[in-house]
Protein backbone atom coordinates (compact mmCIF):
# COMPACT_ATOMS: atom_id res chain seq x y z
CA UNK A 1 0.00 0.00 0.00
CA UNK A 2 1.46 3.39 -1.11
CA UNK A 3 1.98 6.08 1.86
CA UNK A 4 0.62 9.28 1.18
CA UNK A 5 1.74 12.78 2.66
CA UNK A 6 -1.78 13.51 4.29
CA UNK A 7 -2.12 9.39 5.92
CA UNK A 8 -3.25 9.87 9.93
CA UNK A 9 -0.66 9.85 11.77
CA UNK A 10 -2.51 6.66 13.36
CA UNK A 11 -2.27 5.19 10.05
CA UNK A 12 1.71 5.86 10.06
CA UNK A 13 2.26 4.79 13.37
CA UNK A 14 0.88 0.92 12.70
CA UNK A 15 2.84 1.18 9.35
CA UNK A 16 5.75 2.10 11.70
CA UNK A 17 5.10 -0.48 14.24
CA UNK A 18 5.59 -3.14 11.40
CA UNK A 19 9.16 -1.97 10.23
CA UNK A 20 7.80 0.82 7.30
CA UNK A 21 10.34 3.00 7.49
CA UNK A 22 8.51 5.20 4.87
CA UNK A 23 6.25 5.63 7.04
CA UNK A 24 8.35 6.61 10.10
CA UNK A 25 10.20 8.85 8.01
CA UNK A 26 6.83 10.74 7.47
CA UNK A 27 5.62 10.29 11.26
CA UNK A 28 9.14 12.00 12.20
CA UNK A 29 9.28 14.88 9.23
CA UNK A 30 6.12 15.42 10.27
CA UNK A 31 6.33 16.53 14.07
CA UNK A 32 10.23 16.92 14.78
CA UNK A 33 10.65 19.96 14.08
CA UNK A 34 8.14 21.14 16.65
CA UNK A 35 9.25 18.72 19.30
CA UNK A 36 13.01 20.09 18.72
CA UNK A 37 11.89 23.63 18.88
CA UNK A 38 9.93 23.07 22.49
CA UNK A 39 13.22 20.80 23.68
CA UNK A 40 15.36 23.66 22.74
CA UNK A 41 13.21 26.24 23.79
CA UNK A 42 12.85 24.42 27.38
CA UNK A 43 16.25 23.30 27.71
CA UNK A 44 18.57 26.35 26.09
CA UNK A 45 20.57 23.65 24.25
CA UNK A 46 20.30 22.66 21.08
CA UNK A 47 22.58 19.38 21.47
CA UNK A 48 20.36 18.54 24.11
CA UNK A 49 17.42 19.70 22.40
CA UNK A 50 18.68 16.94 19.43
CA UNK A 51 19.15 14.22 22.01
CA UNK A 52 15.63 14.80 23.21
CA UNK A 53 14.05 14.57 19.78
CA UNK A 54 15.95 11.24 19.06
CA UNK A 55 14.97 9.71 22.41
CA UNK A 56 11.69 10.98 21.58
CA UNK A 57 11.33 9.31 18.45
CA UNK A 58 13.11 5.76 19.34
CA UNK A 59 10.74 5.88 22.08
CA UNK A 60 8.55 5.67 19.18
CA UNK A 61 9.71 3.25 17.53
CA UNK A 62 10.43 0.81 20.17
CA UNK A 63 7.14 1.47 22.07
CA UNK A 64 4.38 2.48 19.79
CA UNK A 65 1.70 0.65 21.31
CA UNK A 66 2.17 2.76 24.59
CA UNK A 67 0.27 5.25 22.20
CA UNK A 68 -3.64 5.23 22.92
CA UNK A 69 -5.60 7.00 20.06
CA UNK A 70 -8.90 7.38 22.69
CA UNK A 71 -6.19 9.14 25.30
CA UNK A 72 -5.26 11.99 22.75
CA UNK A 73 -3.73 12.61 19.77
CA UNK A 74 -0.06 11.56 18.47
CA UNK A 75 1.32 15.26 18.94
CA UNK A 76 0.29 15.46 22.88
CA UNK A 77 1.66 11.80 22.78
CA UNK A 78 5.09 13.30 21.33
CA UNK A 79 4.59 16.02 23.30
CA UNK A 80 4.26 14.25 26.71
CA UNK A 81 7.84 11.89 26.19
CA UNK A 82 9.62 15.38 25.18
CA UNK A 83 7.95 16.51 28.02
CA UNK A 84 9.48 14.12 30.18
CA UNK A 85 12.85 13.67 28.44
CA UNK A 86 13.46 17.49 29.06
CA UNK A 87 12.74 16.70 32.97
CA UNK A 88 15.17 14.30 32.95
CA UNK A 89 17.64 16.24 31.46
CA UNK A 90 17.15 19.29 33.45
CA UNK A 91 17.90 16.59 36.13
CA UNK A 92 20.82 15.78 34.58
CA UNK A 93 22.14 19.16 34.35
CA UNK A 94 20.45 21.49 36.32
CA UNK A 95 23.22 24.06 37.16
CA UNK A 96 24.86 25.26 33.88
CA UNK A 97 22.64 27.67 31.85
CA UNK A 98 24.35 29.02 29.32
CA UNK A 99 23.35 32.45 28.06
CA UNK A 100 24.21 32.38 24.67
CA UNK A 101 23.91 28.54 22.64
CA UNK A 102 26.65 27.65 20.76
CA UNK A 103 26.54 26.25 17.59
CA UNK A 104 28.81 23.68 16.51
CA UNK A 105 30.54 26.55 14.34
CA UNK A 106 30.88 28.59 17.18
CA UNK A 107 28.25 31.29 16.18
CA UNK A 108 25.56 31.78 18.52
CA UNK A 109 22.43 29.40 18.01
CA UNK A 110 18.55 29.55 17.92
CA UNK A 111 18.32 33.18 18.08
CA UNK A 112 18.35 34.93 14.62
CA UNK A 113 17.34 37.91 13.74
CA UNK A 114 16.49 38.75 9.86
CA UNK A 115 15.50 42.18 10.51
CA UNK A 116 18.32 44.43 8.59
CA UNK A 117 19.00 46.95 11.42
CA UNK A 118 22.02 48.34 11.85
CA UNK A 119 24.46 46.27 13.58
CA UNK A 120 24.55 48.78 16.73
CA UNK A 121 20.56 48.00 16.36
CA UNK A 122 20.88 44.55 15.77
CA UNK A 123 23.02 43.45 18.76
CA UNK A 124 21.08 45.34 20.78
CA UNK A 125 17.95 43.21 19.99
CA UNK A 126 20.01 40.46 20.40
CA UNK A 127 20.90 41.14 23.61
CA UNK A 128 17.73 41.52 24.61
CA UNK A 129 16.65 38.65 23.25
CA UNK A 130 19.18 36.76 24.77
CA UNK A 131 17.98 37.97 28.01
CA UNK A 132 14.50 37.25 27.34
CA UNK A 133 15.43 33.86 26.85
CA UNK A 134 17.58 33.65 30.28
CA UNK A 135 14.74 34.96 32.20
CA UNK A 136 12.50 32.37 30.44
CA UNK A 137 14.88 29.87 31.52
CA UNK A 138 15.07 30.40 34.80
CA UNK A 139 11.83 30.13 35.50
CA UNK A 140 10.87 26.52 37.54
CA UNK A 141 10.09 23.83 35.39
CA UNK A 142 6.26 23.92 35.48
CA UNK A 143 5.83 27.32 34.97
CA UNK A 144 8.53 27.19 31.74
CA UNK A 145 6.36 24.54 30.35
CA UNK A 146 3.49 26.87 30.54
CA UNK A 147 4.83 29.68 29.47
CA UNK A 148 6.89 27.99 26.77
CA UNK A 149 3.62 25.98 25.06
CA UNK A 150 1.61 29.32 25.50
CA UNK A 151 3.50 31.77 24.76
CA UNK A 152 6.25 30.57 22.85
CA UNK A 153 4.31 27.55 20.59
CA UNK A 154 1.69 29.55 20.74
CA UNK A 155 -1.22 26.53 21.78
CA UNK A 156 -3.79 27.39 23.48
CA UNK A 157 -4.76 26.72 27.22
CA UNK A 158 -6.69 23.77 26.55
CA UNK A 159 -4.20 22.58 24.15
CA UNK A 160 -1.63 22.99 26.56
CA UNK A 161 -3.49 21.23 29.36
CA UNK A 162 -3.50 18.07 27.01
CA UNK A 163 -0.11 18.06 26.44
CA UNK A 164 0.70 18.72 30.43
CA UNK A 165 -2.28 16.54 31.43
CA UNK A 166 -4.09 18.60 33.88
CA UNK A 167 -6.83 21.00 34.10
CA UNK A 168 -7.24 23.92 32.14
CA UNK A 169 -7.64 25.77 35.41
CA UNK A 170 -4.16 24.28 36.25
CA UNK A 171 -2.61 25.84 32.79
CA UNK A 172 -3.99 29.20 33.60
CA UNK A 173 -3.14 29.01 37.51
CA UNK A 174 0.69 28.34 36.28
CA UNK A 175 0.76 30.82 33.73
CA UNK A 176 -0.15 33.65 36.05
CA UNK A 177 2.25 32.65 38.40
CA UNK A 178 4.97 32.08 35.69
CA UNK A 179 3.94 35.33 34.00
CA UNK A 180 4.34 37.22 37.33
CA UNK A 181 8.18 35.71 37.97
CA UNK A 182 8.90 36.09 34.25
CA UNK A 183 7.65 39.97 34.18
CA UNK A 184 9.60 40.60 37.50
CA UNK A 185 12.81 39.15 36.04
CA UNK A 186 12.07 41.33 32.71
CA UNK A 187 11.68 44.73 34.83
CA UNK A 188 14.93 43.67 36.65
CA UNK A 189 16.30 43.54 33.12
CA UNK A 190 14.78 46.84 32.24
CA UNK A 191 15.87 48.80 35.51
CA UNK A 192 12.18 49.54 35.74
CA UNK A 193 10.48 49.36 38.75
CA UNK A 194 8.57 46.30 39.77
CA UNK A 195 4.95 46.77 39.00
CA UNK A 196 3.75 42.65 40.08
CA UNK A 197 5.06 43.23 43.81
CA UNK A 198 2.10 41.48 44.53
CA UNK A 199 2.58 38.20 42.82
CA UNK A 200 5.97 38.44 41.89
CA UNK A 201 7.92 37.11 45.33
CA UNK B 1 -7.45 45.80 45.44
CA UNK B 2 -10.46 45.97 45.01
CA UNK B 3 -12.24 48.37 43.05
CA UNK B 4 -15.74 48.46 44.86
CA UNK B 5 -17.61 49.94 41.73
CA UNK B 6 -16.61 46.99 38.93
CA UNK B 7 -17.57 43.39 39.02
CA UNK B 8 -13.54 42.28 38.43
CA UNK B 9 -11.39 42.88 41.00
CA UNK B 10 -7.61 43.47 40.76
CA UNK B 11 -7.01 39.83 41.68
CA UNK B 12 -8.62 38.37 39.25
CA UNK B 13 -7.86 40.46 36.37
CA UNK B 14 -3.91 39.24 37.57
CA UNK B 15 -5.44 35.85 37.12
CA UNK B 16 -7.77 36.06 34.12
CA UNK B 17 -7.58 39.67 32.20
CA UNK B 18 -4.42 39.72 31.72
CA UNK B 19 -4.86 37.30 28.51
CA UNK B 20 -8.31 38.08 28.06
CA UNK B 21 -7.97 38.31 24.50
CA UNK B 22 -6.00 34.91 23.88
CA UNK B 23 -8.09 32.95 26.76
CA UNK B 24 -10.46 30.58 24.53
CA UNK B 25 -12.32 28.96 27.45
CA UNK B 26 -13.68 32.73 28.83
CA UNK B 27 -17.06 33.80 28.20
CA UNK B 28 -17.49 37.46 26.45
CA UNK B 29 -18.83 38.22 29.84
CA UNK B 30 -15.58 37.80 31.63
CA UNK B 31 -13.77 39.71 29.06
CA UNK B 32 -16.10 43.35 28.52
CA UNK B 33 -15.61 42.82 32.26
CA UNK B 34 -11.82 42.62 32.75
CA UNK B 35 -11.58 44.88 29.87
CA UNK B 36 -13.67 47.63 31.51
CA UNK B 37 -11.88 46.90 34.46
CA UNK B 38 -8.54 47.68 33.28
CA UNK B 39 -9.94 50.95 31.87
CA UNK B 40 -10.88 52.14 35.40
CA UNK B 41 -8.19 50.54 37.46
CA UNK B 42 -4.21 52.43 36.64
CA UNK B 43 -2.80 49.60 38.70
CA UNK B 44 -4.32 46.75 36.29
CA UNK B 45 -3.72 49.14 33.25
CA UNK B 46 -0.27 49.72 33.87
CA UNK B 47 0.21 46.03 34.77
CA UNK B 48 -1.36 45.12 31.17
CA UNK B 49 0.50 46.97 29.85
CA UNK B 50 3.74 45.54 31.18
CA UNK B 51 2.18 42.57 30.39
CA UNK B 52 1.64 43.50 26.60
CA UNK B 53 5.59 44.51 26.21
CA UNK B 54 6.46 41.40 27.77
CA UNK B 55 4.47 39.67 25.21
CA UNK B 56 5.98 41.11 22.82
CA UNK B 57 9.39 40.54 23.90
CA UNK B 58 8.03 36.83 24.42
CA UNK B 59 6.67 37.04 20.88
CA UNK B 60 10.30 38.37 19.22
CA UNK B 61 12.00 35.48 20.88
CA UNK B 62 8.85 32.92 19.51
CA UNK B 63 10.28 34.49 16.33
CA UNK B 64 13.82 34.41 16.15
CA UNK B 65 13.29 30.61 17.18
CA UNK B 66 10.74 30.00 14.88
CA UNK B 67 12.77 29.26 11.72
CA UNK B 68 14.21 26.46 14.15
CA UNK B 69 14.81 23.19 12.42
CA UNK B 70 16.24 19.93 14.01
CA UNK B 71 19.44 19.12 12.16
CA UNK B 72 19.32 16.49 9.39
CA UNK B 73 22.06 14.47 11.69
CA UNK B 74 19.34 13.69 13.97
CA UNK B 75 16.72 11.86 11.16
CA UNK B 76 20.00 9.63 10.08
CA UNK B 77 20.43 9.09 13.56
CA UNK B 78 16.68 8.01 14.21
CA UNK B 79 16.61 5.72 10.95
CA UNK B 80 19.72 3.90 11.18
CA UNK B 81 18.39 3.20 15.00
CA UNK B 82 14.85 2.26 13.54
CA UNK B 83 16.55 0.07 10.80
CA UNK B 84 18.49 -2.01 13.09
CA UNK B 85 15.33 -2.55 15.20
CA UNK B 86 13.32 -3.45 12.63
CA UNK B 87 15.98 -5.33 10.20
CA UNK B 88 16.93 -7.96 12.50
CA UNK B 89 12.64 -8.72 12.92
CA UNK B 90 12.70 -9.02 8.93
CA UNK B 91 15.95 -10.59 8.76
CA UNK B 92 15.17 -13.43 10.84
CA UNK B 93 11.81 -13.93 9.16
CA UNK B 94 13.29 -14.39 6.16
CA UNK B 95 15.75 -16.72 7.63
CA UNK B 96 13.31 -18.50 9.05
CA UNK B 97 10.85 -19.16 5.74
CA UNK B 98 14.67 -19.77 4.08
CA UNK B 99 15.64 -22.80 6.48
CA UNK B 100 12.13 -23.57 6.24
CA UNK B 101 12.31 -24.18 2.65
CA UNK B 102 15.37 -25.78 2.68
CA UNK B 103 14.15 -28.57 5.18
CA UNK B 104 11.49 -28.83 2.49
CA UNK B 105 13.42 -29.28 -0.39
CA UNK B 106 16.17 -31.41 1.35
CA UNK B 107 13.36 -33.83 2.27
CA UNK B 108 11.94 -33.84 -1.36
CA UNK B 109 15.08 -34.29 -2.64
CA UNK B 110 15.71 -36.96 -0.42
CA UNK B 111 12.34 -38.47 -0.68
CA UNK B 112 12.13 -39.00 -4.42
CA UNK B 113 16.30 -40.01 -4.37
CA UNK B 114 15.78 -43.20 -1.90
CA UNK B 115 12.73 -43.71 -4.16
CA UNK B 116 14.26 -43.14 -7.36
CA UNK B 117 17.74 -45.40 -6.23
CA UNK B 118 14.81 -48.25 -4.86
CA UNK B 119 13.10 -47.75 -8.73
CA UNK B 120 16.64 -47.98 -10.44
CA UNK B 121 17.42 -51.26 -8.04
CA UNK B 122 13.98 -53.04 -8.83
CA UNK B 123 14.63 -51.59 -12.60
CA UNK B 124 18.48 -53.58 -12.37
CA UNK B 125 17.23 -56.83 -10.87
CA UNK B 126 13.25 -57.30 -12.22
CA UNK B 127 12.35 -57.43 -15.55
CA UNK B 128 14.80 -60.18 -15.62
CA UNK B 129 14.19 -61.93 -13.10
CA UNK B 130 13.25 -61.07 -9.77
CA UNK B 131 13.46 -57.75 -7.42
CA UNK B 132 16.16 -58.67 -5.75
CA UNK B 133 20.04 -60.77 -5.60
CA UNK B 134 17.87 -63.24 -3.12
CA UNK B 135 15.00 -63.80 -5.20
CA UNK B 136 16.86 -63.94 -7.99
CA UNK B 137 19.31 -66.62 -6.60
CA UNK B 138 15.73 -68.27 -4.69
CA UNK B 139 14.76 -68.84 -8.25
CA UNK B 140 18.14 -70.63 -8.95
CA UNK B 141 17.79 -72.53 -5.92
CA UNK B 142 14.21 -73.77 -7.63
CA UNK B 143 15.58 -74.85 -10.60
CA UNK B 144 15.59 -78.62 -10.76
CA UNK B 145 18.64 -79.34 -12.40
CA UNK B 146 20.80 -77.45 -9.88
CA UNK B 147 22.64 -79.00 -7.47
CA UNK B 148 23.20 -76.53 -4.73
CA UNK B 149 25.34 -78.31 -2.49
CA UNK B 150 28.17 -79.48 -4.74
CA UNK B 151 30.93 -78.34 -5.42
CA UNK B 152 31.50 -80.26 -8.16
CA UNK B 153 30.73 -78.72 -11.84
CA UNK B 154 27.17 -79.99 -13.14
CA UNK B 155 27.64 -81.20 -16.58
CA UNK B 156 24.31 -80.23 -17.53
CA UNK B 157 24.95 -76.43 -16.37
CA UNK B 158 26.25 -75.87 -19.72
CA UNK B 159 23.49 -76.66 -21.47
CA UNK B 160 21.30 -74.91 -19.09
CA UNK B 161 23.45 -71.73 -19.37
CA UNK B 162 22.95 -72.50 -23.12
CA UNK B 163 19.39 -73.57 -23.41
CA UNK B 164 18.39 -70.79 -20.86
CA UNK B 165 20.21 -68.46 -23.02
CA UNK B 166 17.30 -69.40 -25.71
CA UNK B 167 14.26 -70.72 -24.04
CA UNK B 168 14.17 -68.39 -21.40
CA UNK B 169 15.17 -65.30 -23.08
CA UNK B 170 18.29 -65.21 -20.30
CA UNK B 171 16.46 -64.90 -17.54
CA UNK B 172 17.47 -67.34 -15.25
CA UNK B 173 20.83 -67.42 -13.15
CA UNK B 174 22.88 -70.39 -12.89
CA UNK B 175 24.71 -70.90 -9.55
CA UNK B 176 28.64 -71.04 -9.68
CA UNK B 177 30.20 -74.21 -8.05
CA UNK B 178 30.96 -73.49 -4.89
CA UNK B 179 29.20 -70.52 -4.18
CA UNK B 180 27.13 -69.72 -0.95
CA UNK B 181 23.34 -68.29 -1.27
CA UNK B 182 23.57 -66.66 1.83
CA UNK B 183 26.16 -64.27 0.72
CA UNK B 184 24.51 -62.70 -1.90
CA UNK B 185 21.51 -60.59 0.49
CA UNK B 186 23.30 -57.45 0.25
CA UNK B 187 24.89 -58.25 -3.42
CA UNK B 188 25.18 -57.07 -6.25
CA UNK B 189 24.35 -57.61 -10.43
CA UNK B 190 27.15 -56.70 -12.41
CA UNK B 191 27.05 -56.75 -16.11
CA UNK B 192 30.16 -57.83 -17.99
CA UNK B 193 31.24 -58.68 -21.56
CA UNK B 194 33.77 -61.64 -22.35
CA UNK B 195 34.88 -64.19 -24.17
CA UNK B 196 31.93 -67.32 -23.57
CA UNK B 197 35.72 -69.36 -23.18
CA UNK B 198 36.14 -67.28 -20.19
CA UNK B 199 32.95 -68.94 -18.33
CA UNK B 200 35.74 -72.05 -18.11
CA UNK B 201 37.23 -70.18 -15.20
CA UNK B 202 33.81 -70.13 -13.28
CA UNK B 203 33.79 -73.73 -13.70
CA UNK B 204 31.41 -73.68 -16.09
CA UNK B 205 32.14 -76.10 -19.43
CA UNK B 206 32.14 -74.31 -22.50
CA UNK B 207 31.49 -75.15 -26.31
CA UNK B 208 34.71 -75.05 -27.56
CA UNK B 209 32.94 -74.18 -31.06
CA UNK B 210 31.67 -70.16 -29.96
CA UNK B 211 34.04 -70.21 -27.37
CA UNK B 212 36.14 -67.07 -28.99
CA UNK B 213 32.52 -65.69 -29.10
CA UNK B 214 31.41 -62.56 -26.91
CA UNK B 215 28.96 -62.11 -24.84
CA UNK B 216 27.32 -60.00 -21.66
CA UNK B 217 26.77 -61.53 -18.51
CA UNK B 218 25.14 -60.46 -15.83
CA UNK B 219 27.39 -62.03 -12.98
CA UNK B 220 25.82 -61.83 -9.24
CA UNK B 221 27.69 -61.08 -6.62
CA UNK B 222 28.29 -61.59 -3.41
CA UNK B 223 29.18 -59.54 -0.19
CA UNK B 224 32.32 -60.56 0.03
CA UNK B 225 32.94 -59.49 -3.72
CA UNK B 226 33.00 -63.07 -5.68
CA UNK B 227 30.44 -64.28 -8.31
CA UNK B 228 28.00 -66.52 -7.04
CA UNK B 229 26.20 -67.05 -10.21
CA UNK B 230 25.74 -65.74 -13.82
CA UNK B 231 23.14 -65.23 -16.32
CA UNK B 232 23.57 -65.04 -20.22
CA UNK B 233 22.24 -61.98 -21.78
CA UNK B 234 22.67 -62.85 -25.22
Amino acid sequence: MKIRQNDQDEELLKRSAKGDEEAFTILYRRHADVLYRFAFRMTGSSWGAEEIVQDVFMTLAREPGKYDAERGTLPAFLFGITRNKIMKYNERLPREISLVERQEDGSGGGLTLRDSFTPAMWAEQRERLEKVRAAVMELPIEFRETVVLCELEEMSYDQAARVLECPIGTIRSRLHRGRALLLAKLEMLRDAPRRWSSVAR
Amino acid sequence: MKTGRLDMNCEEFEIVGLDSQRDGSMSDDSRQRSMQHARVCGRCAALGASWAAAQAELAALAESSRMLRVPARVEARVLQQFRLRHQPRQERRFLQLATWGLAAAALIVCTFGVWDWHKWRQGSLGGNITASPVAALDAVSDHPRRSSTTNAPITDDSEFLMAGNESNGGNDFTQLPGSSLQDVEDGAIVRVRMERASLAAFGLPVNEDEASDWIQVDVLVGIDGSAQAVRLRE
